[in-house]
Parts: structure tokens; C-alpha cells; sequence
């Protein structure tokens, strides 16, 4: 039986002012997968990544059309509270932001934002987090040390640690290995797998590369339109549209 | 060529420093010639004692402590409006013509002059709301000139805050108000406090605004309450140094180096926040 739905796109179209970034986009994105969305720059990945938790609502020029589905229920109705809905749908930024805080004070920023987190929770919930973004060996010593003081990597993974302390249903990640070398790449992509048992992830890979390592669907987005999607196999190896040829075998991107 | 270049550096380079040096002249002379003539007459007793035989003898006692109720005074009319402002304009405000209509009036009420908002503190908290001569008239009209100053630096102080922890601060589910009270405030606090200060120096300086709203000419007791008159130092300086005939010149330079001392004290204070701040801030 194939995963049930988390995420349905349904004719999801986004403008800038009067360009369009996204053009009537359906996608269904699987329940414990991860998805990987490629394509060139400036096709929309960011944009559809920023609209699944609405962080899109900050850009005040940009206007959505169509419905986005979680659950079953369109993340725009009234009655669901946007703080909610981004702790439920957490995201991963290209460049590490560590906030002016501590190391621990990042990852519990999250659920100390809640009421009533009791701190022998948090500190559970913080060890947790850090040892799912495979990250707790390298700040165990220095949980109370400024979070800037941390490499790149570590950040990154810092904010990974962040993202899964809200214990999301949902993981986003914009390229997240983008400023990475390739062991804290293979750090952060162990994570990912090993997270995709209980949570639905999409990425935007930095590369095709990544996307074939780690994605199980794949979509292909070009100038904001999705021109292919479905299993990463078949999308690698019998790519239904000339223009994703084009595209994972180097010919342009 | 090259040795043109590097004797152009070296003109322009010591006309820079001459004209950073100049801007300390001034300040040393002022300090040096007020310290030498009024140093003689500060002693306890000048401070802590009321003034006797026509001002001319005695101390200022009252007008240092009405000066120290009208800071305090302001301080608490004009911080909790001008931060709230200065946190509305630059994280909530939307661009639109009614903001915009905002940022225009507090620039130009920046440039009110002073005395302007003496005649105006006079009108509406002496006249109008009839608080009569009173700390506390004198202390709203300069919490309003203090406002504009206030406000512009909490703005400036909260936009040198780096965007992408707004955005953060959203994506992990904090509200605007959430991400201004744990990250932005906190990042911003220096630049505020160096902006109270500067603007409460200020106004403790100020003689206009108190002239007609809370300064007494001679009233030898010391205020009980927000609605009593009191002395000030700015005007009571003003008072003995063209109004009393026959005043010791030493009192008039004491009276500047008392008010000197209590508005650098100020400056020495708001150092040594930003340094407490910057320090317990490692990043």
C-alpha cells in the first residue's frame, strides 16, 4: 500500500507582484518519504518550499492562488493558527542562521515558546534533538557556548537539531548541505534517512547528485512549472519528458 | 607617481586628524574653564545647603533635586512611548501612507524648537489641565520633546537587527511579539539605552521647556510632591547670571559645574550599560 498523502498541491499558482514564481502546481507529497525537488534556479523551489508553512506570508507582494492541503485541511482556514501550522512543518534554511543564543537556548527556542515546557523536559528534548541531527557528540561539552562559536556543519546541524526539537510532522530543508563539506553532507544525509521513518520530508537538493542518494519521489520544476514527478528511480532512469533528460544528465541547470 | 600618492595620503590624513583633534578643543576648554572658576565655591555644603541672602550665598539644594525629580520624571513619561514607538515603527508598521505620516511627524517634531514645546506644555498640562507649575507639567513637556530622539534611535537600534532572525524566529512558530521580546529587543538594547540617555541628558539640560511649566525663581523647599513647583539647575543658572544683581561669579560657575557633572554622569552611565550589555553578548 503506498504512503498515504501528508501534502496535497492542488492548481497551486504564487506571484511576485505581477511574475509568476509557481504555475498551477499539483503535487501530492508522501507520508514518510522524502521528496526531493529539483530543477534550476529561480524555478520556484524555494517558494514552494516557503508555501507548505507559510513563511511565504512574509513576502507582502506575494499572492497565492489555489489550496494547500495537510491532512486533509487547507492551511489557509481561519481556524488554523500559523504558529501551529510552522511548528508542525519545520524548515531548514541553505544558510545556517543560529540565533544570538546559547547552543542549548537554539534548540529549545522552539518549545520554550510554548507554555508550561518544564526544563528537565527540555533538556530530554534537546539531547534528543542534537543526537537526531547527529550533532550531540560534537556540543555535548558546550550546551551554554554562544551557537556562532560552532563550524558551518555544526550549525547546520545545529539548526537541524532546532527544527526537530519542535517535533515536527514535516521537515523542509532549501538546501542545507549547500555550504557543507562532504562529511558533514554525509552526516546531515544519515540524519535525513534515518528521520524519514516517522516524518515527511521534502528537500530542495543542492544537486542532482543528492537528490538520487537520498530522494524516494522526485519532482522537477522549471520556471515554475512542474514539468515531472514520481519515484526517483524512474525519474532518473526513464524520464518521461525530454526536458528532465535534458536537465539530470547535465545538458543545461 | 607613487610618491605623489603617498604625499597626498599624508596631507590629507593630518588634516583629518587636525580636525579630529579640534573637535576636542572646545570640549577640554569649556570643561577646564568652568572646573577652575567653579570648583572653589563645590563643597558639601553647596549641595546639601538651601540658598540664602538673595541666592547669593548658601546652596542649591532644591534645583539640583528638582532636576533630579524632572529626569526621573521624564524619563518615565517619555522611555515606555518612545521604545513602544520605536518598536511599532520598525517591526509592525506596514508601508503606507499613515506610517509614513508617523516618520514625518516625529521628524519634524525633532525640530521643534524648545521653546516651542515650553509654550505649548504651558497651554495644555499648565493652563488646560490645569496642573498649574508643577513637576509634573514640566516633566510631560519634556518627555515630549525626549520622545523624537527616543523613538528614531529604538527604530534604528531594532533595523540594525539582522532580518533572518525575524525569520527564524517565524519559521520555529514565535510570534512577532515572541521574536522582539527573546532575540531582537535583546540585540537592540544597547542602541536604545544610548538613546534614552542622550535624549534624557538632554532634557535635563533644557531651560526653555521648564520656564513656563515648572521652574521657580527662588523657592527655597524642596518638592513633595509631582504637583509642587521646584527649582531647576538650567534655569536657576540662568536666574543668577542675569537676574541678581551682585552675585558671587564663583556661585555661577559652580552651579555650571554641578549640572556639567550630573549630565556627564548620565554620558558615564549609559557607557557603562552598553559595556555591560556588550559584554554578556558574545556574538
Amino acid at each position: 500500500m503506498p504512503p498515504a498523502a501528508k501534502f496535497l498541491l492542488d492548481d497551486v499558482s504564487y506571484y511576485y507582484g505581477d511574475q509568476a514564481a509557481l504555475a498551477h502546481v499539483n503535487l501530492e507529497i508522501p507520508d514518510r518519504e522524502i521528496l526531493a525537488i529539483i530543477g534550476p534556479g529561480m524555478s520556484g523551489k524555494s517558494t514552494l518550499l516557503r508555501i507548505l508553512n507559510r513563511l511565504s506570508d512574509l513576502a507582502t507582494e506575494g499572492r497565492l492562488e489555489g489550496r494547500v492541503l495537510l491532512d486533509g485541511k487547507d492551511i489557509h482556514d481561519a481556524d488554523i493558527s500559523v504558529t501551529d501550522l510552522r511548528r508542525r512543518v519545520g524548515i531548514v534554511f541553505a544558510v545556517p542562521v543560529p540565533l544570538p543564543l546559547s547552543i542549548w537556548e537554539n534548540v529549545a527556542y522552539g518549545p520554550q515558546l510554548r507554555r508550561g515546557v518544564r526544563k528537565e523536559e527540555l533538556d530530554s528534548l534537546v539531547e534528543r534533538s542534537l543526537r537526531a541531527a547527529a550533532v550531540w557528540d560534537e556540543v555535548k561539552d558546550r550546551l551554554q557556548e554562544p551557537a556562532v562559536a560552532l563550524s558551518g556543519g555544526q550549525q547546520q546541524r545545529l539548526c537541524l537539531a532546532r527544527v526537530l526539537a519542535l517535533e515536527p510532522e514535516v521537515i523542509l530543508l532549501d538546501e542545507p548541505c549547500s555550504g557543507l563539506d562532504p562529511i558533514s553532507t554525509m552526516k546531515v544525509e544519515g540524519a535525513l534517512l534515518a528521520l524519514k521513518e516517522d516524518h515527511c520530508i521534502v528537500i530542495v537538493p543542492h544537486n542532482v547528485q543528492q537528490a538520487s542518494r537520498i530522494g524516494d519521489k522526485v519532482a522537477f520544476l522549471l520556471s515554475g512549472e512542474l514539468v515531472e514527478h514520481g519515484e526517483a528511480e524512474q525519474v532518473f532512469t526513464t524520464p518521461q519528458d525530454p526536458r528532465t533528460d535534458d536537465y539530470i544528465t547535465g545538458r543545461f541547470g | 607617481m607613487k610618491v605623489r600618492r603617498y604625499t597626498t595620503q599624508k596631507v590629507a590624513f593630518a588634516i583629518i586628524t587636525a580636525a579630529a583633534v579640534g573637535v576636542v578643543i572646545p570640549l577640554v576648554l569649556v570643561l577646564a574653564y568652568i572646573v577652575v572658576q567653579g570648583i572653589g565655591v563645590v563643597k558639601w555644603e553647596f549641595i546639601s545647603a538651601m540658598p540664602r541672602g538673595g541666592m547669593r550665598e548658601g546652596g542649591i539644594l532644591p534645583a539640583l533635586v528638582g532636576t533630579i525629580w524632572l529626569t526621573i520624571g521624564t524619563a518615565v513619561t517619555s522611555i515606555p512611548l518612545g521604545v513602544g514607538g520605536g518598536i511599532y515603527l520598525s517591526e509592525y508598521a506596514p508601508d503606507n501612507s499613515l506610517t509614513r505620516t508617523i516618520r514625518m511627524a516625529i521628524i519634524n517634531l525633532a525640530g521643534v524648537p524648545s521653546v516651542v514645546y515650553g509654550l505649548f506644555g504651558l497651554g495644555l498640562f499648565v493652563i488646560f489641565l490645569r496642573f498649574g507649575m508643577s513637576i509634573i507639567a514640566g516633566s510631560l513637556t519634556l518627555g515630549i520633546m525626549t520622545l523624537p530622539v527616543i523613538i528614531s534611535t529604538t527604530e534604528q537600534a531594532l533595523r540594525g537587527v539582522p532580518q533572518s532572525f525575524r525569520v527564524v524566529n517565524a519559521s520555529l512558530g514565535g510570534t512577532t511579539w515572541q521574536g522582539i521580546r527573546r532575540v531582537t529587543l535583546r540585540q537592540a538594547i544597547p542602541g536604545i539605552m544610548t538613546g534614552i540617555i542622550l535624549g534624557l541628558e538632554r532634557a535635563a539640560g533644557e531651560t526653555a521647556p521648564i520656564l513656563f511649566t515648572v521652574a521657580a525663581f527662588f523657592l527655597p523647599r524642596l518638592p513633595h510632591s509631582v504637583f509642587d513647583q521646584t527649582m531647576a539647575l538650567p534655569y536657576h543658572l540662568f536666574v543668577i547670571s542675569t537676574q541678581v544683581p551682585g552675585m558671587p561669579i564663583q556661585i555661577q560657575y559652580g552651579t555650571a559645574l554641578v549640572l556639567l557633572v550630573f549630565v556627564l554622569t548620565m554620558n558615564v552611565l549609559a557607557t557603562l550599560i552598553r559595556r555591560y550589555y556588550r559584554r554578556r553578548r558574545q556574538w
